[in-house]
């Protein structure tokens, strides 16, 4: 069963490791996948979503000669779906160029014909119709999977490999917990308008807040007051036109908890709000509400972190 | 260093009409301003009395930036919960060649700016300039807070705004001065273009003007509300010494106002989408400073030529009439190697100092507990007096109705006389 | 080196209708990236001796920002003139930009650095894209740059937060994320720069339309849980409604010194498993 079919996941595979957003992927492709990387074969089994799984074992992720090795097996393919992780985003266009198709990205759906995307800071949904085949990548956490199915045996698939110049690896470093990224963190320090008192270093407090995050085994994010003010990256703005997290801890440090903020916050077990303001959205869901001067209380704890 | 006939600092409505005269006489002129782009930051209520514009364009209105053309002026006077209005509308505002506009400062800033930057004067955008250049006593040039950023030049407008730095450090401005000074809070808020037009009662592109009186509590000062095409603008103008006094917060007497009976109904459902607060120079004919000295001219809210008095709130149009003045004393100052005394004169003889001499008193006079307390209070009653249906008691008399109401708000009739004697040279 | 470096003036902070989907641009200008970008670029030329050449595809407004570049040091500018209105087809739109970029492009640098998405809320492909057509090398997101030697190592994020370094061949694309500040260019530089030559292009013909169906506002999509487990509806009508998770009755406290606070948050975190990870 070498024939792929009309709508396929392409996922990237680093040593065995699935990136976010791949059983998303898979299930919106209606199950079919090809992982391409190295140690395909455990990824496999680590699929939720798959119905029918192919693998092309290769000895590096580089995208242009990743491209150019699938490029000939994916000609039967109309639609190829890309999780929008790092290797995603870097190997879609390389694939849409070698196969001179048209990319879609930031794809929130996708199906066989049509694919809405995100845009304008994800505000705008576009929702473009393929005139022929297309290379879209699915950004993750806007879908969710179902019940897992248990994964299907893969099926090795022959290329031929072709190498094009590449950037070439030095190496890989892990994680460090305060930037992992926010949608698997499972403690979260969220920075609102409040954390930033008037005349302040803004950037400097979400230092901060980093810094005594990290030392609690927790990331940093952030409202779009604090990343539009440009004190926190983008990739820090949780929402619903942000990042969608879903962490067990969440503590709110001056944020008001508007609903464009709280929508992408999953369902924490625990919220902690810390905010001037009794009676605030953020504290009224908070199973704590502490009502003290955020700013103080996050340069208390900072004394007793770098008293530890 | 850069040498130049005038350096120009601020690109608001005076620093702009002041570079656009200069550029257009032929002179080498260097326009400073702090923001990313003229208009980033400015702050203002909403609406431009722009005849003055005649000047810079003829038929500007077919470019001018604009939201929406004023065809309804009301003025309220409100009590806690009585309002009395006098509304007046006229379709004439609402065709060529128009009288106000209300328009977003971004848009119109940067839409004078470029006029000038097409008459030949050099925008820098994002510079601020941090001190004056002097010899021999002499104004200069400017510094700036950019790597080698000293500018020579033989004129040097400071059209910076209020509160001046310039003007303060060339010694024209006093370094505080609260009581000539109040302070503006606004929002804006979003509601639907059809929403607008039917709360307000306007067709397609026309615009209310509403100013009010009697809003702001036991602090002198007014407020306002304004049509955009789709927001509103609504705000407060407060005597700071007031404010100072009261120990209230400017947000907490917005929320008042926005809350108000006569008010609230025009916003319901509308939705934040800006709040912002910027001194205003309250003006006045008599709290005027110095307006140039050796190399300098001040133009503009620097100079105080702002006319923000309970129901007043205009200041572009004035910026704009001292900035062209500006300019043209500053290029005819640099052609015959003159002097910039013929600047007061000039703007003696428009509209800007005319209005302001005529206007002297109304500063005082809107700003008085009479006019902020007891006329709204004793007006609204009156008309609720007269429009009470009491029946079965007679109605009264109006004049004895009148009286009575004046003796309860503790208003004495020579007074009110005096008042309105004063209020008819002002403005009539 | 030579290198060449994309800036995008593409729309502020878009507002969109919630009910129409229509949009409002504030103002054009570079993404933070970009400046970063252009920043390294300036960077690294000095260190190398290289020319820097400031690229933008946009209309005339889009100068101003090659102008800034040119003030802040860049030795050349061009602009692709091509329209990027703010409607849901140019937004859609992700191939075509980087095809009028290389077009104009006199040889092929050695490095072409790029922000890591335009401002109206890119995707960030077109430096991949960029690569593809010049048969580059890249490194996308980067959030770090070193020389090492004579050849650039870039530090870019990968999943969960691990960090990749790369050593970069020519020719090579690398984007960056923002961060690094943009100096600020002299007086007389600015001046200069006003009267500086921009060459402008015509971008190639063949342009490619995307066919939108339809636009709005983004609604967030409902997302797919597993269906419960539970054997009886009841179970699974608990389980769906999490009513018998244990939750800590919420409480309000305070207002409390930051002390006070702190030891709060801290006794908290400690209750309910959250220790510090020393
Ligand atoms: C279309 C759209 C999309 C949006 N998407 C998002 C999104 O994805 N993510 C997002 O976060 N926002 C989003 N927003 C913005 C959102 O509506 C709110 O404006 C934002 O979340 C508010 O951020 P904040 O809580 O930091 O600020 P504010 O609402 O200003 O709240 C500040 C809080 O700090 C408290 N505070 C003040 N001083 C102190 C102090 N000294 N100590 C303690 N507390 C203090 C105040 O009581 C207040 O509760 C979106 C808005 C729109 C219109
Ligand atoms: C709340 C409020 C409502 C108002 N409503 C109205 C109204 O409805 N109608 C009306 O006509 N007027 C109104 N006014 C008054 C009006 O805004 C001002 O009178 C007018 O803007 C004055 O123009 P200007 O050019 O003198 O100064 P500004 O508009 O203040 O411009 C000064 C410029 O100089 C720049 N600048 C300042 N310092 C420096 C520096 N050191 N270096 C470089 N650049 C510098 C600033 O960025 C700014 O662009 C209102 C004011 C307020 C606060
Ligand atoms: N029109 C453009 N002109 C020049 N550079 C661009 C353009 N569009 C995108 N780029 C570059 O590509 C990067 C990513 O853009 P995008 O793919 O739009 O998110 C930007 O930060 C720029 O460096």
């Amino acid at each position: 069963m070498n024939a792929l079919p009309e709508v396929l996941a392409v996922v990237v595979v680093r040593d065995g490791a699935l990136p976010g957003g791949a059983d998303e992927a898979v299930a919106e492709a209606g199950g079919a996948v090809l992982l391409a990387g190295s140690g395909t074969g455990r990824a496999a089994k680590e699929l939720r979503t798959a119905r029918s799984t192919w693998t092309v074992d290769t000895a590096g992720v580089a995208p242009g000669s990743l491209a150019a090795t699938l490029a000939a097996s994916l000609r039967g393919v109309r639609v190829v779906l890309l999780p929008a992780s790092p290797d995603g985003r870097d190997l879609a266009p390389r694939l849409a160029f070698e196969t001179g198709r048209p990319l879609h990205a930031g794809a929130i759906r996708c199906d066989a014909d049509t694919a809405a995307l995100s845009r304008a800071d994800d505000a705008l949904e576009v929702v473009v119709r393929f005139t022929g085949p297309v290379v879209v990548t699915l950004t993750p956490g806007v879908r969710g999977v179902g019940h897992p199915l248990s994964p299907p045996e893969p099926v090795a698939l022959a290329v031929d490999p072709v190498e094009v110049l590449d950037a070439e690896v030095v190496e890989v470093r892990d994680p460090e917990p305060e930037t992992v990224e926010l949608t698997e963190a499972a403690r979260i320090f969220g920075g609102g308008a409040g954390l930033v008192g008037p005349g302040e270093d803004g950037t400097a407090t979400m230092r901060t807040l980093t810094e005594v995050a990290a030392w609690l085994g927790a990331s940093a994010g952030a409202t779009r007051v604090v990343t539009d003010a440009g004190w926190a990256g983008h990739d820090r703005q949780i929402g619903t036109t942000g990042v969608v997290v879903d962490p067990k801890l969440y503590v709110a440090f001056g944020i008001s908890g508007a609903t464009q903020h709280t929508g992408g916050l999953g369902r924490p077990e625990h919220v902690v709000s810390i905010n001037t303001d009794p009676s605030c959205p953020m504290t009224a869901m908070a199973d704590l509400g502490i009502i003290a001067d955020a700013p103080e209380v996050l340069r208390e704890l900072d004394r007793r972190r770098r008293d530890a | 260093m850069p040498e130049v006939d005038a350096v120009v600092v601020g690109a608001g409505p005076a620093g702009s009409a002041a570079a656009l005269e200069l550029a257009r006489a032929g002179r080498s002129v260097i326009l400073l301003e702090r923001g990313p782009f003229p208009g980033a930051k400015n702050v203002y209520g909403g609406v431009v009395y722009g005849r003055v514009l005649d000047e810079v364009l003829p038929e500007w209105w077919r470019e001018v930036p604009v939201q929406r053309w004023v065809t309804r002026r009301s003025t309220m006077m409100l009590t806690e919960n009585q309002a009395l209005t006098v509304d007046f509308r006229s379709e004439d505002w609402g065709s060529a060649p128009y009288n106000g506009m209300t328009t977003y400062r971004a848009d119109f800033d940067s839409w004078l700016a470029d006029k000038a930057v097409a008459a030949g004067a050099r925008l820098v955008n994002s510079t601020v300039a941090t001190g004056l250049l002097r010899e021999n006593g002499r104004i200069v040039g400017v510094r700036t807070d950019r790597p080698d950023g000293d500018i020579r030049a033989r004129v040097v407008i400071a059209a910076d705004g209020v509160n001046s730095f310039l003007a303060k450090q060339a010694g024209l401005l006093p370094e505080k001065d609260p009581e000539h000074q109040t302070l503006g809070v606004k929002e804006t808020l979003a509601l639907p273009r059809a929403t607008i037009e039917e709360r307000f009662q306007l067709g397609g592109d026309q615009g209310a003007d509403f100013e009010i009186l009697g809003c702001t509590g036991e602090i002198p000062g007014g407020g306002f509300l304004y049509t955009n095409r789709e927001t509103v603008s609504v705000g407060v103008v407060l005597s700071l010494t007031g404010l100072g006094k009261s120990g209230r917060r400017p947000e907490d007497v917005l929320a008042d106002l926005k809350a108000h009976p006569a008010i609230a109904p025009y916003l319901r459902g509308s939705e934040l989408k800006e709040y912002s607060a910027h001194l205003i120079p309250e003006g006045g004919y008599r709290s005027m400073p110095p307006l140039s000295t050796p190399g300098m001219l001040i133009a503009g809210d620097a100079a105080a030529m702002c006319l923000a008095a309970g129901i007043w709130l205009e200041g572009v149009n004035f910026a704009l009439g001292s900035g062209l003045a500006a300019g043209r004393t500053a290029a005819e100052a640099v052609e015959n190697g003159g002097s910039l005394d013929g600047y007061k004169e000039r703007l003696e003889g428009n509209f800007v100092l005319a209005d302001h001499k005529r206007l002297q008193r109304a500063p005082g006079l809107v700003l008085s507990e009479r006019v902020q307390q007891q006329y709204p209070k004793l007006l609204c009653d009156f008309a609720q007096g007269v429009f009470t249906v009491g029946n079965p008691a007679p109605k009264p008399g109006m004049g004895k109705l009148f009286r009575d109401t004046a003796a309860r708000h503790g208003v004495r009739l020579r007074k009110l006389a005096a008042d309105a004697w004063t209020g008819l040279r002002t403005f009539g | 080196m030579r290198i060449a470096v994309a800036l995008s003036r593409s729309w502020q902070r878009v507002e969109v209708d919630p009910l129409t989907g229509a949009m409002s641009g504030g103002h054009r200008g570079e993404s933070p990236a970009e400046h970063a970008a252009l920043e390294h670029a300036l960077r690294l030329a000095e260190r190398t001796g290289g020319q820097v050449h400031a690229l933008t595809a946009g209309p005339v407004e889009a100068e101003e920002g090659l102008r800034e570049a040119l003030a802040a040091g860049a030795h050349r500018a061009t602009r692709i003139d091509v329209d990027t209105p703010l409607t849901p087809d140019a937004l859609a739109r992700s191939t075509s930009t980087a095809g009028a970029l290389v077009a104009a492009m006199p040889e092929t640098p050695d490095l072409v650095l790029c922000g890591d998405r335009s401002a109206d809320g890119g995707t960030g492909a077109t430096p991949a894209f960029l690569a593809a057509h010049l048969g580059a090398a890249q490194a996308l997101g980067a959030v770090h740059l070193e020389l090492d030697g004579d050849r650039l190592l870039a530090h870019r994020r990968l999943d969960g937060g691990a960090r990749e370094v790369l050593r970069l061949p020519s020719p090579a694309v690398v984007s960056v994320e923002g961060g690094l500040r943009l100096r600020r260019a002299s007086l007389p530089a600015v001046l200069a720069a006003q009267d500086a030559q921009i060459d402008v292009v015509a971008p190639p013909g063949n342009r490619s339309r995307t066919d939108v169906v339809s636009s709005g506002p983004r609604r967030p999509r409902a997302r797919e849980h597993p269906a419960p487990s539970g054997d009886t509806a009841h179970d699974r009508v608990l389980e769906l409604t999490g009513a018998l998770v244990e939750r800590t009755p919420p409480t309000v406290i305070g207002p409390l010194s930051a002390g006070d606070a702190a030891d709060e948050l801290l006794s908290y975190l400690q209750r309910h498993g959250f220790e510090v990870r020393s």
